[in-house]
């Protein structure tokens, strides 16, 4: 869409020639303060036509004149970032009605013009009224295209094509484009936050005793400005405009040693989040697979809400969040939850709890003071980068990030290390067993056997061994078409029953139901499926481990489908391989030093038992005169 | 050294996927007049090329009832074994039973009209198109252009002009753009003959065939460029995305008729094989 920018001097001589009282709804409400280094902008729909025939000195005039691309410096909406121009924002009119349906829609959100279901004269006019704001939503850096939604800077995922919004080339981004296209001519809306309306209208959202801009003027100089005046929150729950009673905990299962002592460190790391005395705004929860993390999270997510935090569980898919969401709503009752995935019902409503996956989340916009990254079973890691890019979006200027992974990366375990984050590890299941540690089983040239339609024995013999036991059998390989040929013949060889399944696959959820009901009893796979597929004495085996695709976290998190359940707690997991790689051998590290901390941890505890015990019966005679009488 | 080699071999990226793939590395890539595709190995073979056509007049495709490798091991046959000659064999008037009902209505039983599709309309294509279309993803576009070029020489011959079915003013507002002159940007005679006059509320691909037929009376009118005569003795091609009961090709094709073109025939990308088989699979 085509944009009319004017200069504030344009915008004065445009007033003075508007002599109909509803064109100057197209002008903000107040010119007195606008800087000169800012433009207003006027949608091309919105100029009725009979502007063309103002005087010839007019500033539409000059436009309407020379509708050729090159009139039109500013219309793509493209601001470089050292250029200086910034938008106009008026300072908010008082006695404008706000649309509170519109209000609801854009509130910490960032969207496009059509993604808003209202008259684009009604979104005009708030952002005459200093309500809203336009931003580009594609930008130029250093000469490359950068997409402001989803933080897409790969030249290769940008096309461009002839617009007929701007009748000229445009360029739109490949990356999000499933929801709703971001060209150089879109702009995205944005809500200003506005103190006074905080004061008076308590939507469930926007807590009133939360962030006030110090100074209006600081504002409306730079709508781009990402405020850090804000005051440290005064986080008492405010009961005369929290519209839910106070958020409440209806969870009341028992957490393991382990558990606890994260969920304690967590507690106090918000704890100090809330008053102010945090020296560090990330923590990371480095919990094992299987180990149980969304428990530990609860009691955490209960003060926070109750502290008039929004908090936000981030992750990158979309199965995590409907696994979370009755999880989450039985333990918080009183909470509204909003889950938000593709296809969600209520994609622009408002929660206290936020669950979303990396795409959703890309339409916020400084929304959440504690973000929870919940990132344990992902894989594959490539809808990483993204997820960081949207929290980092949507999270608020003073804000706390937890992140909840089993395999942080390189530097954030650094970082964990060398204390500059906050961190806790959790080094034990639930049940208390240790990981099961990989062995190496190499095979030779396993892919010149594939081709001829066999596989290396040993894999043969090691699932056999396995079948015997009635243990049932995950096989982890590279590739689609290597799944397939590798499931062609264990179909043929074995008198069992073998599926397969991808990430992609259309029935991959009956697939996966049938293997956890035990009728399919070996699985060939690309990818983990689904998170706590928790099949019991499951054994793991991953074909072809030297391949590109299985990371040091990847093959962590693979040997982390094993041994899930107490009931069965050990497990096998074997990488076949054709040569070692660096990662395998880092990934069996990473899994030992896992197990080696979570002995010492238990040994202490035990220590600190006995010597409890050891005091209380010296404090209690009748106690050590009863174990002396056993 | 793994990570090299993947850097050389992915010398190309899927549009779909966005997975960077081997491109076909030859004699032709190093001197450089190879062509580039659009699509990696996998998402290529969900494509379902029609090969075998059932209705000469608009270009139905021939389906097998249970897929094709299924009729292999029945019948103990490959499709190999069948002469050529039996193959290509048509009656020359095989034409399906819609045809038929076309050629009983005025300017179809005097003049001749051919269609041609690339694919069949089936959910992988129904994805594709829909993120094309509604998603307004131009670059997709790219997949198709050379290939509809080339069904149109192969098959239906050369063309003076070209035609992308045009959008009504308002839709292209919303769109931003018009999908058949998209498809169409690989034909070099590209000529916008017609106009969009009217249309109704509802969007052609929600209606039912007696409604579509119904609702596209004079839609489309010659524009300026074409008056004059000089459509008069010409052969021209339509191009669009879909053909589905081929209401709005054919009533395009009817007002070219009526300037005097010499044979109109179409491309499509896709030919949807009703409901039944459409929404199966």
């Amino acid at each position: 869409m085509r944009f009319y920018p004017l200069q504030p001097q344009d915008c004065r001589q445009l007033k003075l020639l508007m002599n109909n009282p509803s064109q100057h709804q197209l002008l903000p409400h107040s010119l007195d303060d606008m800087p000169s280094n800012t433009i207003w902008l006027i949608p091309e729909k919105l100029v009725p036509l009979g502007f063309s025939s103002t005087p010839a000195n007019s500033p539409f005039q000059t436009h309407f004149n020379q509708p050729q691309a090159n009139a039109w410096p500013e219309i793509h909406l493209d601001f470089k970032p050292g250029k200086g121009t910034t938008i106009y924002c008026p300072r908010p009119n008082s006695n404008h009605s706000i649309n509170q349906e519109l209000k609801q829609y854009l509130n910490h959100r960032q969207l496009l013009l059509d993604e808003l279901p209202f008259p684009l004269e009604e979104i005009h006019q708030h952002a005459c009224h200093g309500y809203l704001t336009y931003e580009p939503g594609l930008m130029t850096k250093n000469g490359r295209p950068h997409c402001r939604r989803c933080g897409n800077h790969d030249p290769n995922l940008f096309a461009s094509y002839h617009c007929y919004r701007c009748k000229q080339e445009c360029t739109y981004c490949r990356s999000c484009i499933m929801m709703g296209k971001i060209t150089s001519c879109s702009p995205l809306v944005r809500w200003l936050p506005n103190k006074r309306e905080k004061r008076t209208a308590a939507s469930p959202f926007t807590h009133p005793s939360q962030r006030h801009h110090q100074s209006n003027s600081e504002l409306h100089s730079n709508p781009n400005h990402q405020s850090n005046s804000e005051l440290i929150p005064n986080r008492k729950p405010d009961p005369k405009c929290d519209p839910s009673p106070r958020h409440t905990l209806a969870w009341t299962g028992t957490l393991s040693y382990f558990q606890q002592k994260a969920s304690d460190k967590l507690y106090a790391t918000i704890n100090d989040f809330l008053h102010g005395k945090n020296e560090r705004n990330t923590f990371l929860v480095w919990a094992v697979c299987g180990s149980g993390k969304t428990e530990m999270l609860f009691h955490g997510i209960e003060s926070a809400l109750n502290a008039g935090l929004h908090v936000l569980i981030a992750t990158p898919r979309t199965d995590v969040v409907l696994e979370l969401e009755p999880r989450l709503k039985a333990a918080f009752p009183n909470t509204k939850i909003l889950p938000l995935y593709g296809g969600a019902e209520d994609r622009f409503g408002q929660g206290d709890l936020v669950i979303s996956t990396t795409h959703q989340l890309l339409r916020f916009h400084n929304a959440f003071d504690l973000v929870i990254i919940d990132e344990v079973d992902a894989f594959p890691y490539t809808a990483d980068q993204k997820l960081r890019y949207a929290v980092n979006k949507a999270k608020r200027d003073r804000s706390l990030t937890v992140f909840v992974t089993a395999t942080p990366d390189g530097k954030m375990k650094w970082q964990a290390e060398t204390g500059e984050i906050l961190s806790v590890k959790v080094a034990r299941r639930y049940h208390r067993h240790p990981l099961p540690v990989p062995r190496y089983k190499w095979v030779g040239q396993w892919k010149k056997k594939l081709a001829k339609a066999t596989l290396p024995i040993p894999i043969f013999h090691w699932i056999q061994t396995h079948l015997t036991t009635q243990k049932q059998i995950f096989l982890f390989v590279p590739s689609v078409a290597v799944m397939h040929d590798v499931a062609d013949i264990l179909e043929r060889t074995l008198q069992t029953t073998v599926g397969f399944v991808h990430s992609s696959d259309p029935d991959r959820r009956e697939k996966v139901m049938a293997f956890r009901n035990g009728k399919t009893r070996v699985l060939v796979t690309t990818t983990i499926l689904e998170r706590g597929v928790t099949v019991k004495g499951v054994q793991v085996g991953v074909l072809g481990s030297e391949d590109r695709i299985f990371t040091e976290s990847a093959l962590v998190q693979i040997s982390g489908r094993a041994g899930r359940s107490p009931d069965a707690p050990t497990g096998d997991v074997t990488f076949f391989h054709y040569g070692k790689t660096n990662e395998m051998v880092k990934a069996v590290r990473h899994i030992q030093e896992m197990n080696r901390l979570g002995d010492e941890e238990l040994a202490l505890e035990s220590r600190k038992l006995r010597e409890h015990n050891v005091k209380e019966q010296n404090n209690n005679p009748t106690g050590v005169a009863r174990n002396l009488k056993k | 050294m793994g990570q090299w080699m993947e850097l050389i071999r992915g010398t190309e990226r899927c549009l779909w996927c966005d997975m960077f793939y081997e491109g076909n590395m030859g004699w032709g890539w190093v001197l450089g007049f190879s062509e580039h595709t659009h699509l990696c190995g996998q998402c290529e073979n969900r494509l379902q090329r029609i090969k075998e056509l059932s209705c000469l007049e608009c270009g139905r495709p021939r389906l097998h009832l249970y897929g094709e490798e299924k009729v292999k091991q029945v019948e103990g046959v490959s499709e190999n074994s069948t002469p050529f000659f039996q193959k290509k064999k048509l009656d020359h008037d095989s034409v399906c039973l819609d045809c038929e009902r076309w050629q009983l209505v005025p300017p179809w039983d005097g003049v001749r009209f051919r269609h041609r599709a690339l694919y069949v309309y089936d959910g992988f294509l129904q994805e594709v198109l829909a993120r094309f279309k509604y998603r307004e993803d131009v670059a997709l576009a790219q997949l198709f252009g050379r290939d509809l070029r080339r069904l149109a020489r192969r098959e239906l011959g050369l063309f003076d002009f070209v035609v992308p079915i045009p959008l009504k003013g308002e839709r292209e507002w919303e769109r931003g753009f018009n999908q058949a002159e998209a498809l169409a940007k690989g034909f070099p005679e590209v000529v916008p003959l017609l106009e969009r006059v009217s249309m109704g509320e509802q969007k052609q691909s929600k209606r039912g065939r007696e409604e579509r037929i119904a609702s596209l009376e004079g839609a489309f009118q010659l524009a300026e460029l074409a008056g004059g005569g000089c459509l008069k003795g010409k052969r021209v091609l339509i191009v669009d995305d879909i053909y589905t009961t081929g209401a709005t090709i054919r009533s395009a094709a009817g007002v070219l008729y009526a300037g005097g073109a010499a044979e109109v025939c179409a491309v499509t990308v896709a030919r949807s094989v009703g409901k039944s088989s459409a929404g199966g699979q």
